[in-house]
């Protein structure tokens, strides 16, 4: 009977450990600073670097996590962050010019793309896949940063954005990799590769023999025209008007990015209180229902199968303090909701405000890539007009 | 015609495209910085946010056709490795730089990023000085 009852009040004891047993998340407080190359590589071996817009990630949001993600939210982050990593890794020192592209059109040396997986002010998570213009890829990484309360200190804020380490972990991991990996007369193939594509969308018929694709995408030099080709000198004065557009491009992703940073800032602190809350009440709620129904299970077999009277009612004190864990743990799971409207309240705000900036975004960035394209459609004419003119066939 | 002068014809067809070009894109990247410093200047409470949208002021300018009078001159341009920082508007007797040359668009881009006021001001006299601006006064 002693045994009994020590199995109930055991059973009990560990269903309220539990119940007040926390997770923990570890967080980043230490700052990663950017590397810069202690080798001075001369600027004829500086890569080009364009960022493709990320994905924002809407197909791979969890169902856990659908109704606290705004995916209005998640396409304005998909601007937002790239623009980030592009001043990272500019500042950085290591490449040449690195740039957000608006468009897969212009070749660049290095090309990265990005998928948001998670973005809720207190955990950031993304899919970073880096090649070269040869269709080589470097590498595949995940990044994953959880920032505590500290990110957001107003002291902070103003020096960096409060996931800024994230963007140093990917503009170190890419200097790591080069340095590593990619030797001088790679570097040299690569660029080369990156101008003979670009003098293949001016002027293809002169240009087709330089390089070749095999089966599986990759580009190889198979000539080089010579260095003083007239053809290919108009060709690098029309890259340097390309690199213009794009640049001309930056200057509208910098607008977006100043007039999204302070209202994208105030959400992602306000949703980071809201997040941590809703997590420590989810789990507490999951916790509270677990122990609750072990102890309603364990009080039942005791009431019912208990030899005398001490041991049943041992039983009914477990059925009773079992249920009373489970409606704490329905308590807990209303509190939850109440963070999940808040978070979806906070996310309909800062969509009113982003939404709008995201489609003039575009519309700025499709009108002036039209407008170019027309240009570049009448330069091609005349390119070709020329190499024409040159074999004598015009 | 000889295939070389076919080909200077031709030449000549590409470089009044590229100082079209040049002269759009200047104009449009003035533009474009200028409101991304405005940008940087205003605050939540102060922007309205929502429903800056579609103003005409964001609108991109159309390219002129190709073959037109620009007098913009032919140069190498400026592949601007650094990134977009603040720059400052220029003086009101200052026109807009559609018709510099490659030495006044630069003598404009050193004055419009330097944050030291008297050094902007000695960039700006520089420039009036290249431009004739002063002289025509």
């Amino acid at each position: 009977m002693r045994l009994q009852l020590h199995r109930i009040f055991g059973l009990l004891l560990i269903a309220c450990a539990v119940s007040a047993c926390a997770t923990h998340t570890v967080k980043s407080t230490t700052y990663t600073p950017v590397i810069q190359d202690s080798q001075n590589l001369p600027e004829e071996l500086l890569l080009d670097v364009g960022i493709a817009i990320f994905d924002p990630g809407i197909d791979e949001i969890k169902r856990s996590e659908e109704d606290t993600t705004n995916d209005q939210i998640r396409v304005a982050e998909a601007r937002y962050a790239p623009f980030l990593l592009s001043e990272t890794l500019q500042r950085s020192g290591n490449w040449g010019i690195v740039r957000l592209l608006p468009n897969n059109s212009s070749p660049m040396d290095i090309v990265i793309h990005g998928t948001i997986l998670q973005s809720n002010g207190e955990e950031m998570a993304l899919r970073i896949t880096v090649s070269d213009s040869t269709g080589r890829e470097w590498y595949t990484k995940e990044y994953d940063e959880v920032i505590s309360q500290f990110a957001y200190d107003p002291s902070q804020r103003q020096q960096n954005d409060p996931f800024q380490v994230i963007y140093n972990n990917i503009a170190n991991d890419l200097l790591e990799f080069r340095k590593a990996n990619i030797k001088e007369n790679r570097i040299v193939e690569i660029r080369t590769v990156s101008e003979m594509l670009f003098a293949q969308r001016f002027s293809p018929d002169a240009f087709s023999e330089y390089l070749t694709q095999d089966r599986r995408g990759y580009y190889t030099l198979a000539a080089l025209p010579a260095d003083n080709d007239p053809l290919l000198n108009r060709i690098r004065d029309i890259r340097e008007r390309d690199f213009m557009f794009i640049d001309t491009v930056q200057d509208y992703y910098a607008t977006y990015t100043r007039q999204m940073r302070l209202p994208y800032d105030s959400w992602r602190e306000q949703s980071y209180d809201e997040t941590v809350e809703l997590r420590e009440l989810r789990a507490s709620a999951k916790r509270r229902f677990l122990a609750g129904t072990a102890a309603v299970l364990g009080g039942l077999a005791a009431a019912t199968n208990g030899g005398n009277y001490a041991t049943q009612t041992g039983g009914a004190v477990g059925v009773g303090a079992g249920a009373y864990l489970i409606k704490s743990g329905f308590d807990k799971q209303a509190e939850a909701k109440i963070h999940v409207e808040a978070l979806e309240e906070l996310g309909q705000s800062l969509e009113n405000e982003v939404a709008p900036r995201v489609i003039n975004l575009e519309d700025r960035t499709i009108t002036l890539s039209g407008t170019v394209e027309e240009q570049y459609s009448q330069w091609k004419e005349i390119l070709a007009d020329m190499y024409a003119a040159e074999l004598g066939t015009l | 015609m000889t295939s070389a002068e076919r080909t200077a014809v031709l030449d000549a067809e590409l470089r009044r495209g590229y100082e079209t070009f040049d002269g759009f894109i200047l104009g449009e990247r003035e533009r474009a910085q200028a409101e991304s410093n405005a940008a940087g200047s205003v605050s939540i409470g102060g922007d309205s946010g929502a429903g800056g949208g579609s103003d005409s002021p964001n609108q991109p300018q159309t390219l002129p056709q190709a073959g037109g009078t620009s007098q913009v001159a032919v140069a190498s341009l400026p592949s601007a490795s650094a990134p977009p920082s603040e720059t400052f508007p220029p003086p009101e007797d200052i026109p807009s730089g559609r018709d510099d040359d490659v030495v006044a668009r630069q003598l404009r881009e050193a004055a419009m990023s330097e944050p030291d006021p008297e050094l902007r001001e000695a960039l700006w006299e520089e420039y009036r000085k290249y431009t004739g601006i002063s002289d025509s006064k």
